[in-house]
């Protein structure tokens, strides 16, 4: 009985620890998985950046903008704070935030706002055009408004995901804003632990 | 002996006092009080901040020389374009049995300070200058992240972690709040 008992126990715990597919994301999937829009752009230190090059990588790609001092750094430091509970996984992640602001969003205003992050974060910038293709194809709303009354100018009225891609460039999460750092952390896990074949 | 006690009385009366001037919320008989009040820290330049991660590209032009290196031809050097800002937040409480609320705010770490709020709709934020900020009779609200808040544009300073920022807060009933909020980090 007691023999019968281990064995069960050791089959739950088989199981368990290999994850087959019993793992529940905690972001919204997105199903099935498919290629993630290429986002060919340039990031904040003038390097032209390609999705394609980050194979073998969760890439967590969040859209916002540098005059947004609100909203945006929650997300980046949840971002940051992520990372720091990834430990040594983060190597395996990168982060990167597109801008919807592409005229205030300068590569020396994307540098001193993320560096005060985590110096590994990415800003992309680029044409207006293919931004926009951007936020179509990641279904982010940007919309411009003009603050007359305020010091601000404008201000970008954006949506607030943070989308992940994995390490074979498929699109496979997102995740509203104001998502707990930790349910970020163990959906990022689950996608380093089981990498996509392909 | 007891003249002794007497002054040490004294003086833990002083040192009382003193504290009290010195915490944040002088709480000038309005019915609007502040508690728990912060900044987020934010750099006005790179000057000194993990400079080594900027590549070569922006030697000696941080501040407003147009952009080298970047390959679209967007535009920059708009009037806002190198304004850096930041955020106030705190608790705002009216223990009074009247409404009052806060109409305006003033600090001298910023070129305009102005009143904010956060609406959230279908996951869209939207951020907004708001004529006041509304606080209940017997109630509170609370400025935080993704809400209201107190909005610094155009930073005359760095604003560090550990530092401290004096807001000036202007009542409706015509009463001047002075706050004093420490930066944190993001
Ligand atoms: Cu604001």
């Amino acid at each position: 009985m007691k023999h019968w008992f281990l064995s069960l126990l050791a089959i739950v715990a088989a199981f368990a620890l290999s994850g087959c597919g019993t793992y529940e994301f905690r972001g919204t999937m997105l199903q099935p998985p498919n290629p993630a829009p290429e986002l060919p752009l340039t990031d904040q230190f003038g390097n032209d950046f390609r999705l394609s090059n980050y194979r073998g990588k969760v890439v967590l790609v969040f859209f916002g903008f540098t005059h947004c001092p609100d909203i945006c750094p929650t997300a980046l430091s949840d971002l940051k704070r992520v990372m720091e509970k990834l430990g040594k996984d983060a190597e395996k992640v990168q982060v990167v935030f597109v801008s919807v602001d592409p005229e205030r969003d300068t590569p020396e205003l994307m540098q001193r706002y993320l560096a005060s992050f985590n110096p590994t974060f990415l800003g992309l910038n680029g044409d207006r055009a293919v931004l926009e293709n951007a936020y179509k194809d990641y279904g982010v709303t940007v919309i411009r408004r003009d603050l007359p009354n305020s010091g601000l100018g404008y201000t970008i009225d954006h949506s607030g995901y943070i989308y992940a891609i994995d390490q074979v460039g498929n699109w496979r999460l997102l995740w509203a804003h104001g998502t707990p750092v930790d349910d970020i952390v163990s959906d990022v896990q689950a996608l380093l632990r089981n990498p996509p074949r392909s | 002996m007891r003249r002794l006690l007497g002054l040490l009385a004294v003086a833990m009366m002083v040192v009382g006092l003193a504290g009290c001037g010195a915490s944040q919320s002088g709480t000038q008989a309005s019915g609007i009080t502040v508690r728990d009040p912060w900044v987020r820290a934010a750099m006005m330049n790179m000057a000194g901040d993990q400079s080594g991660a900027m590549g070569n590209m922006q030697q000696g032009n941080m501040q407003s020389t147009p952009m080298a290196g970047m390959g679209g031809g967007h535009s920059h050097g708009n009037e806002y374009g190198n304004t850096a800002m930041s955020a106030a937040y705190m608790v705002l409480e009216n223990k009074g049995s009247t409404a009052d609320a806060i109409v305006k705010a003033e600090s001298d770490v910023a070129k305009t300070v102005e009143l904010h709020n956060v609406i959230m709709e279908n996951n869209v934020m939207q951020m907004r200058p708001v004529e006041a900020i509304e606080v209940p009779a017997n109630g509170q609200v609370e400025l935080k992240p993704g809400g209201f808040h107190v909005m610094l544009i155009g930073l005359t300073r760095d604003l560090k972690e550990g530092e401290e920022v004096m807001i000036k807060l202007t009542t409706r009933s015509g009463k001047t709040i002075e706050v004093k909020a420490p930066v944190r980090k993001p």
